[in-house]
């Protein structure tokens, strides 16, 4: 095996322990608003706060998601014209894919860098408990900002596949 | 350039990038992005592209996708899907196609466990396909019945879908939820009459079973309380007004896993699994909706819904007519597109037009969800038949589609008539 393929078969493990990560933190939430539902419900007093936090995680949990659905090539999209031209046409296909996806993640990683700077800047905080939402949206730019290497070795991958006229797709399949 | 033209130009593009294999909400995104730079500059679409992308990412309304994704993958683990068919099967079972009712009713109260509609073809397919099979049921019917039953899972709230349309058409999701009880009811009820004409007419392709005692059906009802409480926690909690479409959610996803884990039906790896499973399909789901969000941005701008809905309300077609011309636009997108691309792909420009011709967009968001779960049973795509297929190696593909076949029908004759008749839709919402 490559070193190319093995760092992406590392990549996938790494950056799916992270959005376990970030699914377990939404399921932290989902237990906490169990909980202040049951209050609301039982003692007719809901926990304070608990929206307030719950909207901040969001953010986090829903940024852990995407280092892995990009080393894992999760995306939707559609595959019949593909398969219908020559393997290296479509090898082509997809470098231009990645290379876009490329774009708006880098565009995205920077803008959200300077979003969460501006926020930081402000002292903006949470509605409620007034928790400073700097630091959580430093978090949400960090998964972005891991995107952006990540997607760099995804298509590094496609132009190794294109030149070699082979599709090595299956590694993040059979992981 | 005239905006509908610019319009066009920007919807012809993304269709080249998605026929390339661009991702769709890359392609969307790309489009929506470059579009927005040459009409009003660089600087407000980089403003648009992060404002946009974060308050999608920092949404709490949102958040209901995964949690809906863990309820329905954390329900499979816990066994739920059997003993929801056990039940159904007990009461109808011992009927003439009572298994396929027992599908249908199964798939109904699955459908709003887990909110998608392939999830709950395959798990019906590992639930109640074997079982129809070892009673003599036709493969074709049985496979076909369950593809058919799995559209339920988008169209029986709480469902995926309808978050996602409620959210980007700023309606309120629990409109669309109540919205869909009674086009949800109409679909089940013309089901199991196509099943009933179907059986009679082929009396071999869905033979009888035994009759259960009210005994054991008391006892399988039993064994059912946590489908019930879950039942209870997540549809009462929203309709009864008790708890939040989200907060239901987190308490339907908590349940779940309580449940799995006390039964002791969830190992460590099937939790990681259901964890990694749910995170790939949430940062999918969120890069579709970041790409609709951006590309709807420039559709606007560019003036083209405006010129689109002029020009369609200068042509004096009745309204019906239209509309029905917007169901042919999908069901042709159908053989193309799968059911929430379909629909995002199309929303910036559909929704101003329906608006336009005097609809409400919640009736919108029912009809347009039918309309492309119609094709998730259809050739050539048909997503749920190939989850099927999946699920049932030796049934071929060709024998899927023509059991499947009597449920299009019933499917288009329920799309006709709550088309034709919006009060359907619309009567519990606005109770």
């Amino acid at each position: 095996m490559s070193l190319l393929s093995r760092l992406d078969a590392w990549t996938i493990r790494a950056t799916r322990v992270v959005a376990l990560f970030g699914l377990a933190a939404l399921l932290v939430i989902a237990f906490a608003t169990l909980a202040d539902v049951g209050a609301r419900w039982i003692f007719l007093s809901p926990i304070l706060g608990v929206y307030d936090i719950s909207t901040l995680f969001i953010s986090v949990a829903m940024a852990a998601c995407f280092p892995a659905a990009m080393a894992e090539r999760r995306n939707i999209r559609v595959e019949f014209v593909a398969d219908m031209v020559p393997l290296r046409v479509r090898l082509g296909f997809d470098v231009i894919a990645h290379l876009l996806l490329l774009g708006f993640l880098g565009l995205l990683a920077w803008q959200l860098w300077i979003y969460t700077g501006e926020l930081i800047g402000d002292g903006e905080t949470s509605y409620t408990l007034g928790v400073p939402v700097g630091p959580w949206w430093i978090a949400t730019t960090g998964f972005f900002l891991v995107c952006v290497p990540v997607q760099v070795l995804v298509t590094c991958v496609a132009l190794r596949d294109l030149i070699a006229g082979t599709d090595s797709t299956q590694v993040a399949e059979a992981l | 350039m005239a905006p509908l033209a610019l319009g066009g130009l920007g919807i012809g593009i993304m269709l080249l990038l998605i026929f390339i294999r661009v991702p769709i909400g890359v392609a969307m995104a790309t489009v929506g992005f470059v579009g927005y730079a040459i009409l009003e500059g660089t600087g407000p679409a980089l403003s648009i592209l992060v404002s946009e992308s974060a308050g999608v990412i920092s949404n709490y309304e949102y958040a209901v996708i995964p949690l809906f994704l863990l309820m329905g993958s954390f329900a499979t683990a816990g066994g739920l899907s059997a003993e929801i068919f056990n039940l159904a099967n007990a009461f109808v079972g011992h009927r003439r196609g009572g298994l396929a009712i027992a599908t249908m009713g199964g798939c109904t109260l699955f459908g709003a466990i887990c909110g998608s509609s392939p999830a709950t073809a395959a798990t019906f397919g590992r639930v109640a396909l074997p079982q129809m099979l070892s009673r003599g049921y036709a493969p074709g019917f049985a496979a076909g019945c369950i593809a058919a039953g799995g559209t339920l899972g988008s169209l029986v709230p709480p469902s995926i879908i309808m978050v996602v349309y409620a959210v980007l058409a700023e309606v309120s999701i629990l409109d669309v939820f109540v919205a869909a009880v009674v086009p949800a009811g109409i679909a089940v009820l013309f089901h199991i009459v196509a099943i009933a004409i179907y059986t009679r007419a082929v009396p071999s392709a869905g033979p009888a079973g035994t009759r259960m005692s009210w005994r054991e059906r008391l006892s399988v009802l039993k064994q059912c309380w946590a489908v019930v409480i879950l039942l209870v926690a997540v549809i009462g909690g929203i309709y009864g007004g008790i708890t939040t479409v989200n907060e239901a959610a987190a308490v339907g996803a908590t349940f779940t896993l309580i449940i799995a884990v006390a039964r002791g039906r969830m190992s460590w790896s099937d939790f990681l699994r259901a964890l990694g499973e749910t995170a790939g399909n949430t940062a999918v789901i969120y890069m579709v909706i970041f790409g609709a969000s951006i590309f709807s941005y420039f559709f606007t701008i560019s003036g083209a819904p405006m010129e689109l809905v002029g020009r369609i309300g200068a042509s004096e077609a009745p309204p019906l007519v239209i509309i029905f011309a917007l169901l042919l636009m999908y069901l042709l997108l159908g053989a193309v597109f799968e059911t929430v691309s379909a629909m995002l792909i199309t929303l910036p420009f559909v929704l101003p037009l329906v608006i336009s011709l005097g609809y409400d967009p919640v009736w919108w968001a029912i009809v347009n969800i039918v309309v492309i779960e119609l094709g998730m049973i259809t050739p050539p795509i048909g997503l749920n038949v190939f989850v099927l297929r999946e699920v049932a190696r030796d049934i071929s593909l060709s024998t899927i589609f023509r059991g499947v076949s009597i449920f299009v029908v019933s499917d288009v004759l329920r799309l006709i008539v709550i088309t034709v008749f919006p009060v359907l839709t619309l009567y519990l919402v606005y109770l």
